[in-house]
């Protein structure tokens, strides 16, 4: 959604820019947004907030955390396949792992506003 | 593959290497051990147990045991579950480590150190190597070693596994004595591992803050692989071409090789023939041994360059990235891209795939793995292929440079990977329904594969490989052998001897069962033999035919024979069972290992079988409506 605001926001006018750049400091200073994972857009800086599975797959709250899924750690989503979006590469700390689009809905994120690589 | 609790190398301390996935571990262990060491199974579990040796520079020799990668100490599979035993001294008929090397992968602390932690709990004696230092320096990761070392309260030395130098750094530690007998509270230490991960990822992050590493460590390099490699288009585009280009380099490297080994054999032959006194242990020694063994010795080539294409593969990082394409096609036939690995080590052989799927969370698609890798083409299945390719597929080129003979095996290929597909989707409609399946895949970072480590790899290969050569098959061939010449044929016989013998008379009760497929006497004995190593049925065929012809004929190459005997349609009957036949007891005993019961190496034989005939029969009759 952002995206798409501060895309159109460029193109239109430096007016509406200059609204966007006002967003992203009152996302900075408010609570920032959170998204799950595997809603996040690509190359957006993100940092865990929680992990929740889901009741049929009770065991992926650890698995995730084993492999670096815990609160406050740095995530990013690389890549999607196409066709269909599923899977997807994900950055999770210093590491990058393939996640089921299943999987990355547990993750629950909070945008690290402004930062975008 | 033996289940083993031999120690190779008896004498000395235990150290064990111990890590995450992807740090760097074998290729350090290749790096102290060289060539000694020894592969075999843990006991009672079908985990590939690496054991090696080594000595210190103070002459100390030490067994250096390389435990399978593990992201914590919670196991989720069987191979975690062996490290975990291992380092908490439960596994049967293996001694708890007198000390654990902790490597980990200096650019990845944050999820490395964890494990650290978590194995220094148990109460062990440990050292950290804190392997790819080159690396992280690269990437601007100072780290401290004495630092960290003080942090951890265990020595630390950092390591590069593709040069001597860090090796020859760990190997001088080991030497103090210190080490060993002063662990972080040995008599203190719980065997329990930690209950939540995120207490160690507390820690761990404390440390790397203290140390000033916390920054992000950027991965740009492959992070731009990745950008085509993972693209959309251009990486099933590259995945299909990396595929393709490994099986026409299987036929045109293997040529040459080939047949020098061919022509080595031939020479064998004649100077055996011309010490050896005429009679029955002549033709024992020439016709049985040196033509069986030579027969499937002369393959070995392209197993070579297969393996050697999958491993470098796997060492590049290339092969996770392979299934994360692949993914989504394995998941339209209810399976995840981690059954990629083990069907892809089953176009090797079935038997390693079927032990690699041991991966796979999910005990359904772990077992429809199982179940479908004998449909991936091994390279058993390639003498079958090239033989019968060979002798009724003309050698020329066809859409401007492409071998045909290579299009055809390619075919083939296909034809077991669709095959699979189906059978997959099949049991995705009866077994799948509300199954969740985890992929949690790591992509670890690229690196070039290094020449020592594909070595080693290769080698270990080509070992199982003779080993089966020089056990079983040659067995089965020298059996063979006697069965295709007792009893001999009775006075004033007109046909050839076999016709006469146990051999004869077996084949031809099975040809009634196989006529209508096509097969001839001849293919009906070579694959009775052939149920041990599908290989076996080329040598069955030369013993056979070498017995069977009279004349000039026996100095004639199988190739031209066949060619000259056989009808089309009966080749491509041949070719169309060798997809899906279960001729292999050996893939048939394994996958009686892994499901531990008879229930599905039944089910797997029977569902094989009938699909062989089915297709057999329906390409026979169609290639002869065709006049073939």
């Amino acid at each position: 959604m952002r995206r798409i605001t501060a895309s159109c926001a460029s193109a239109l006018s430096p007016n509406l820019a200059r609204t966007e750049n006002a967003l992203n400091a009152i996302t900075h200073t408010m609570l920032p947004m959170e998204s799950s994972l595997d809603a996040l857009p690509l190359h957006q800086h993100a940092y865990v907030v929680r992990v929740k599975a889901p009741a049929g797959a009770p065991e992926w709250e650890l698995w995730l955390a084993e492999i670096g899924f815990i609160p406050g750690e740095r995530v990013t989503l690389m890549a999607r396949a196409r066709p269909g979006g599923d899977p997807l590469v994900v950055r999770i700390g210093d590491s990058t792992f393939a996640l089921r689009r299943a999987e990355a809905a547990c993750v629950q994120v909070a945008l690290d506003a402004g930062a975008k690589s | 593959m033996n289940d083993s609790v031999i120690h190779f190398y008896a004498t000395g301390p235990l150290v064990a290497l111990v890590g995450n996935p992807n740090c760097g571990k074998t290729a350090l262990f290749n790096r102290l051990t060289g060539s000694h060491q020894k592969v075999a199974n843990y006991a009672g579990v079908t985990v590939e147990r690496k054991e090696g040796k080594l000595v210190t520079p103070s002459g100390k020799s030490l067994r250096l045991l390389d435990l399978p990668g593990a992201y914590s100490l919670h196991p989720r599979s069987p191979d975690e579950a062996v490290t975990v035993n291992v380092l908490q001294g439960r596994a049967a008929g293996e001694k708890r480590p007198d000390l654990v090397v902790c490597v980990v992968d200096a650019t990845n602390l944050r999820r490395h150190l964890r494990l650290v932690l978590a194995v220094k709990r148990l109460g062990l004696n440990c050292v950290l190597a804190l392997n790819m230092a080159d690396m992280a320096e690269q990437a601007g990761v100072k780290v401290d070693a004495e630092a960290l070392s003080r942090e951890l309260g265990i020595p630390v030395v950092r390591t590069v596994a593709i040069d001597g130098e860090g090796a020859d750094n760990l190997l001088a530690m080991l030497d103090d004595p210190v080490l060993w007998h002063h662990g972080p509270g040995a008599a203190a230490g719980t065997t329990e591992p930690e209950s939540d991960p995120r207490g160690d990822h507390e820690a761990v992050r404390g440390i790397l803050q203290r140390l000033g590493l916390d920054a992000a460590v950027p991965n740009t390099a492959s992070d731009e692989i990745d950008k085509v490699v993972l693209h959309p288009v251009a990486g099933p585009l590259l995945l299909t071409v990396v595929l393709f280009m490994v099986f026409q380099a299987v036929f045109a490297w293997a040529e040459a090789p080939m047949s020098w080994i061919e022509a080595a054999t031939s020479w064998l032959g004649q100077t055996a023939s011309g010490l050896l006194p005429d009679g029955w242990i002549r033709s024992l020694v020439v016709d049985g041994i040196i033509a069986g063994a030579g027969g499937v010795v002369v393959f070995l080539p392209q197993i070579i360059i297969l393996f050697f294409f999958i491993l470098v593969m796997e060492e590049s990082g290339y092969l996770p990235r392979a299934a994360f394409l692949l993914d989504r096609l394995m998941g339209s036939v209810g399976l995840s891209g981690r059954s990629f690995i083990p069907l892809l080590s089953s176009f090797a052989c079935a038997i390693p795939g079927i032990m690699a799927a041991r991966t796979i969370a999910n005990p359904r698609d772990r077992l429809v793995t199982i179940m479908i890798a004998p449909l991936m083409t091994c390279s058993a299945r390639l003498p079958v292929y090239a033989l019968m390719i060979g002798a009724f597929i003309p050698q020329r080129q066809v859409f401007g440079g492409l071998e045909l003979q290579g299009l055809v095996l390619f075919g083939l290929y296909i034809a077991g990977i669709v095959s699979a597909m189906a059978v997959a989707w099949v049991l995705k409609r009866f077994t799948a329904r509300g199954q969740v399946r985890t992929l949690m895949m790591e992509l670890p970072g690229y690196h070039w594969p290094r020449v020592r480590n594909i070595a080693i790899g290769l080698w270990q290969r080509v070992l199982v490989f003779m080993h089966r050569v020089g056990g079983i098959i040659l067995t089965l061939t020298v059996l063979l052998w006697f069965l295709a010449s007792f009893p001999g044929a009775p006075e004033g016989a007109t046909g050839p001897a076999i016709e006469y013998s146990l051999a004869g008379m077996f084949g031809h009760a099975l040809s009634v069962v196989f006529a209508p497929i096509g097969f001839n006497w001849q293919i009906s004995i070579a694959l009775v033999p052939g149920l041990a190593a599908r290989e076996v049925a080329v040598s069955a065929l030369g013993t056979v035919y070498a017995l069977s012809a009279t004349g000039d004929a026996t100095a004639q190459a199988l190739m031209p024979l066949i060619a000259k005997s056989w009808s089309l349609a009966t080749a491509l009957s041949l070719l169309v069972w060798y997809i899906f036949a279960p001729m292999c007891l050996a893939t048939l005993a394994s996958i009686k290992r892994e499901t531990g019961g008879w229930r599905m190496p039944l089910v797997a034989a029977g569902y094989l079988f009938t699909l062989a005939y089915v297709a057999s029969f329906l390409t026979y009759r169609i290639a002869l409506w065709f006049g073939a």
